[in-house]
């Protein structure tokens, strides 16, 4: 293995730097990774930021589910650093039921990444069911909620916030883990010369 | 020698209605038309007949004879699709049928006589089945079709019919109208005094077409055999539909699912032999109490396999209603398009497409198609009309999305919120938005993006500010400039 390929494939960095590579975790930046498979909530006003870093990583579709109505809608010009806003599959359900049935039918296909935006967090039955279906489909769920978190089987919960300043750097606070310690992160993106992982954010580990 | 019918329908759309059984016809009723700024009448029934309302008239006279008349607009649509279907039933006796303008059918039954007892019993066979649907309708049998035409539509008789090479002789008194022939040349026929077609005929061609012209002369030889005129039918197009009666009602969910899988077996059967696939279907579940009960599936790409058409019909079925049983079940295959068959490559892009279009058509079906949509690109620089969402049944390529030149912002408010400023300035110092107040430490800007003149010419300019707040959030600002009251509205959310 060439030095180079070392720098250049995300997935290898994050072997490099130490992960359980054979659970497939996605890694969003080195130190910070969530496994696939399993669904995670996202909370805080820049938690669409943390989905779109992990959709980025996965290859395979990615399915956004939003409610009808909303206020505001992705942006594809605001997409492109991230991901091709062509392979976005927008789905808009109308209702509670609607939303949580279309994300359990969106994570059965396999290795999608399935972001979900809900008002309020899914409680035990509901994130159970969700977790069997992410479980099913080798899938990433990941549901980015707007008000209160409840009491769920979802693997990790993590508040996303904006650190004021020019560049772009956000504060990731993991507030609950079930195989995994707390922990919080200092993100900034970076540039890097290689122009396939334009995409790559530093952590640092933050007080 | 050729032998043709002309079953000619002079009161089509009357008979139309009359079966829909809707519509009250006891008293005197007509169909009009708009044509220039007129309404005029375009049929009628024996009621307003009597009352010496005359096709052609406008309605204005029309109601002026008969104030009790009742109008309603004419639907060319509905009666194209009923003429069509009675051309499906005109192929039980002739292989081919055309439809005349659009209230008559025309059929060539040469050699085809022999097999309904002759050519007169075959007429008689022809109107009893018409009578039996409730059709009016005049038969004329010719050696031509325009022979057959004329007798259809001059004469009195239900049934007209020339025996073989009489073709002359029955025409000789029928006028000079039936040829088809532009309203001039009609005139100047009537001032030389031709009237029949037996006048016509006796004048030599090379004076007619002299006085006349080629296309007179044509259209008589055509009328009178020595020209061909054949009789052009459209193929019939591929049905693939299949429906199945049972002899008493069924209601269990089991046993309708069996009755859909041998529909579906059939009309797979046949989409597969074309090597077509399909990509709706509707199933007609026909109750005895309440009557056909319609459910539609769509796909996301054409399909012949009768599992994944099952695997979407699955919820639909459950939320049908049924009470005392149905009895009578159709299965259509819509929007029908050609299979082009994919090799099952090694790679696994194959499967994931054809996953990715399962999870679309289950998601479609249940939530409404035009709520599966992908971004697509539009020709704007404005940041709201850039991009449009298209429902993924639409089948279009995907576009490329370059890099913005300048950085954008990853959600966009569906209508940019006003701020309220505590602190004003170029972008506002302390603004409050959503119930937070905020405080710009940096910001970038202004990015101006003028109006669409070529659309919407009075709208305003807007400039666009990057805002970096001490909260934390990056925001994307929005102001009118040039204003005396300065307005601020968040237009999105940057990274």
């Amino acid at each position: 293995m060439s030095l180079a390929i070392v720098k250049s494939h995300p997935n290898l960095q994050a072997a490099v730097a130490g992960f359980a590579f054979c659970d497939s975790t996605v890694p969003l930046a080195p130190g910070i990774s969530i496994r696939q498979g399993r669904i995670h909530e996202i909370l805080g006003d820049s938690r669409d930021i943390f989905a779109l870093t992990a959709a980025a990583r996965l290859p395979d579709s990615l399915v956004w589910i939003k409610g009808l109505g909303a206020k505001d809608y992705p942006y594809p010009y605001g997409l492109t650093p991230f991901v091709d806003p062509g392979r976005l599959i927008l789905v808009t359900p109308v209702g509670r039921q609607e939303i949580l049935w279309s994300a359990e039918q969106a994570l059965g296909l396999k290795g999608a990444c399935v972001v979900t935006d809900l008002e309020r967090g899914p409680d035990l039955k509901e994130s159970q069911r969700l977790q069997l279906a992410a479980e099913k489909g080798h899938s990433l769920g990941l549901l980015m909620i707007g008000g209160k978190a409840q009491t769920s089987a979802s693997e990790t919960r993590w508040h996303c916030s904006s650190l004021p300043g020019e560049q772009a750097t956000w504060l990731w606070h993991c507030q609950k883990n079930r195989r995994g310690k707390t922990a919080r992160w200092g993100v900034r993106w970076t540039e890097t010369e290689d122009a396939q992982n334009s995409l790559y954010m530093v952590a640092e580990p933050a007080p | 020698m050729r032998r043709i019918v002309y079953i000619w329908l002079p009161n089509l759309p009357l008979d139309r209605l009359a079966r829909q059984g809707t519509h009250t016809l006891d008293g005197a009723f007509a169909l009009v038309k708009e044509t220039g700024r007129v309404w005029r009448i375009t049929h009628l029934n024996n009621h307003a007949l009597d009352t010496g309302i005359r096709k052609g008239m406008t309605v204005s006279d029309a109601r002026a004879l008969c104030p009790d008349l009742v109008t309603e607009p004419d639907a060319p649509y509905p009666d194209t699709l009923f003429l069509k279907a009675l051309k499906r039933w005109a192929f039980h006796f002739s292989p081919l049928v055309a439809v005349d303008s659009n209230d008559a059918l025309v059929l060539d039954i040469t050699g085809c006589a022999h097999l309904f007892g002759g050519e007169r019993k075959m007429a008689k066979t022809l109107l009893n089945q018409l009578a039996g649907h409730h059709i009016q309708a005049t038969l004329g049998i010719a050696d031509t079709k325009g022979a057959a035409k004329g007798l259809a539509l001059f004469c009195p008789n239900r049934i007209s019919l020339v025996p073989c090479g009489g073709t002359l002789d029955a025409l000789a008194d029928l006028p000079v109208d039936m040829l088809e022939a532009p309203a001039p040349i009609h005139q100047d026929l009537r001032r030389a005094g031709l009237k029949t077609i037996g006048d016509i005929s006796a004048i030599p061609t090379a004076e007619l077409s002299r006085r006349y012209g080629l296309t007179l002369a044509s259209t008589l030889h055509r009328l009178l055999g020595y020209a061909p005129d054949p009789v052009l039918a459209e193929k019939p197009e591929d049905r693939f539909a299949a429906r199945l009666k049972t002899p008493d009602p069924i209601g269990y969910l089991d046993d309708i699912l069996q009755v859909l899988n041998r529909l579906t077996d059939r009309v797979c059967g046949r989409l597969k032999q074309t090597g077509k696939g399909a990509r709706g279907f509707i199933f007609t579940v026909g109750c005895v109490d309440t009557g056909d009960h319609d459910i539609a599936i769509g796909l996301a790409q054409p399909s012949h396999q009768p599992a994944l058409i099952l695997q979407q019909f699955q919820h639909p079925l459950t939320q049908l209603k049924i009470d005392y049983g149905a009895d009578e079940f159709r299965l259509q295959a819509t929007a029908i398009e050609a299979l082009s068959a994919t090799q099952q490559d090694l790679l696994k892009t194959h499967q994931a497409a054809q996953a990715a279009s399962t999870l679309i058509a289950t998601l479609g079906n249940r939530l409404g198609f035009d709520r599966v949509c992908q971004f697509q690109k539009k020709n704007s620089h404005l940041p709201e009309r850039s991009f449009t969402l298209q429902s993924l049944m639409d089948m279009s390529d995907r576009s490329t999305w370059e890099m913005p030149l300048k950085a954008r912002p990853v959600t966009l408010l569906t209508k940019p919120e006003r701020v309220h400023l505590i602190s004003p300035g170029r972008p506002p110092k302390v603004f409050q938005w959503r119930r937070q107040t905020y405080e710009t430490i940096a910001s970038k800007g202004p990015e101006r993006l003028t109006n669409e003149w070529w659309r919407t010419p009075d709208a305003p300019t807007r400039d666009y500010w990057h805002v970096v707040t001490a909260n934390g959030p990056r925001l994307w600002l929005m102001t009118h400039p040039g204003r005396t009251e300065p307005s601020w509205y968040v237009a999105g959310r940057l990274p």
